[in-house]
């Protein structure tokens, strides 16, 4: 005698697109986020390159700043820059919602909480800057 | 008796370690190096400023740390991005090796460009 059963068991085949990080702005903030990492190698990298260029000599470096001030890379390096601002904000603003809580063992609302960050960040960017335009 | 020991921990140190440098410090060089100075936005410090802050220890102790780690957090975050993108999280281990690898290969060419400079 055969078995009824009120519904059917079929099996659940997940549908995911190719593209899912265009399906909805969050998941694509979060891949958009996570590209930061290519831009980050690229200029680690590019920071070796210029040193290379810097060791071997004025005319090599006179190389370097002559393809830095073509129009395809300062294209990129404001792409650069913007993916690396991203992953600052993000960066900072995530960091207290896990910190306070693990370290603090307390909240504190989100602004308080990344404050520090932004105040270290500026300190740090004055900083460099004197020192990479010449100035300390 | 051997404990396994998941290497995990270190991928996370190095990520957050390089997260934090790469947020702080990377920006402002950026937007000088590959900006401002190319454009003529600041006055150029030029080769021999240039070359004279890169000479002295702290700026290359500073740069090795910064490069090495900005590599290794590129690495853990570029694994995943490739495996979530690229339906490539079957290679999850392959692609470690591979990102990593290029993290460790970057770090010995920072020993050795900063090691050079004259």
């Amino acid at each position: 005698m055969p078995q009824y059963r009120q519904f059917q068991p079929k099996p659940y085949p997940p549908q995911m697109s190719a593209y899912w990080y265009f399906d909805r702005w969050p998941y694509l903030r979060f891949v958009l986020r996570e590209a930061s990492s290519f831009f980050v190698a690229y200029f680690a990298i590019l920071i070796l390159v210029q040193a290379a260029a810097l060791s071997a000599g004025p005319s090599k470096y006179a190389q370097f700043e002559a393809c830095m001030r073509s129009p395809a890379m300062i294209i990129l390096n404001g792409i650069t820059l913007a993916f690396l601002l991203l992953h600052a904000v993000t960066w900072f603003n995530l960091v207290p919602r896990v910190m306070m809580r693990q370290v603090l063992c307390k909240s504190l609302p989100d602004p308080i909480a990344a404050a520090p960050n932004y105040f270290i960040w500026l300190g740090a960017t004055a900083i460099i800057g004197l020192f990479i335009l010449r100035i300390i | 008796m051997s404990a396994q020991r998941s290497n995990r921990p270190l991928g996370w140190l190095t990520f957050g370690t390089g997260g934090f440098l790469v947020a702080f410090l990377l920006p402002v060089q950026v937007f000088l190096y590959g900006i401002a100075i190319p454009l003529g936005l600041v006055p150029d410090p030029g080769y021999k400023g240039t070359l004279e802050l890169l000479q002295q220890p702290l700026t290359k102790l500073y740069l090795f740390f910064v490069v090495t780690l900005a590599l290794f957090h590129a690495a853990y975050r570029i694994k995943d991005t490739l495996a979530d993108t690229l339906y490539m999280r079957p290679l999850d281990t392959a692609l470690g090796y591979l990102c990593y690898g290029g993290a460790i290969a970057g770090a010995i060419a920072a020993i050795a460009v900063l090691w050079n400079v004259p």
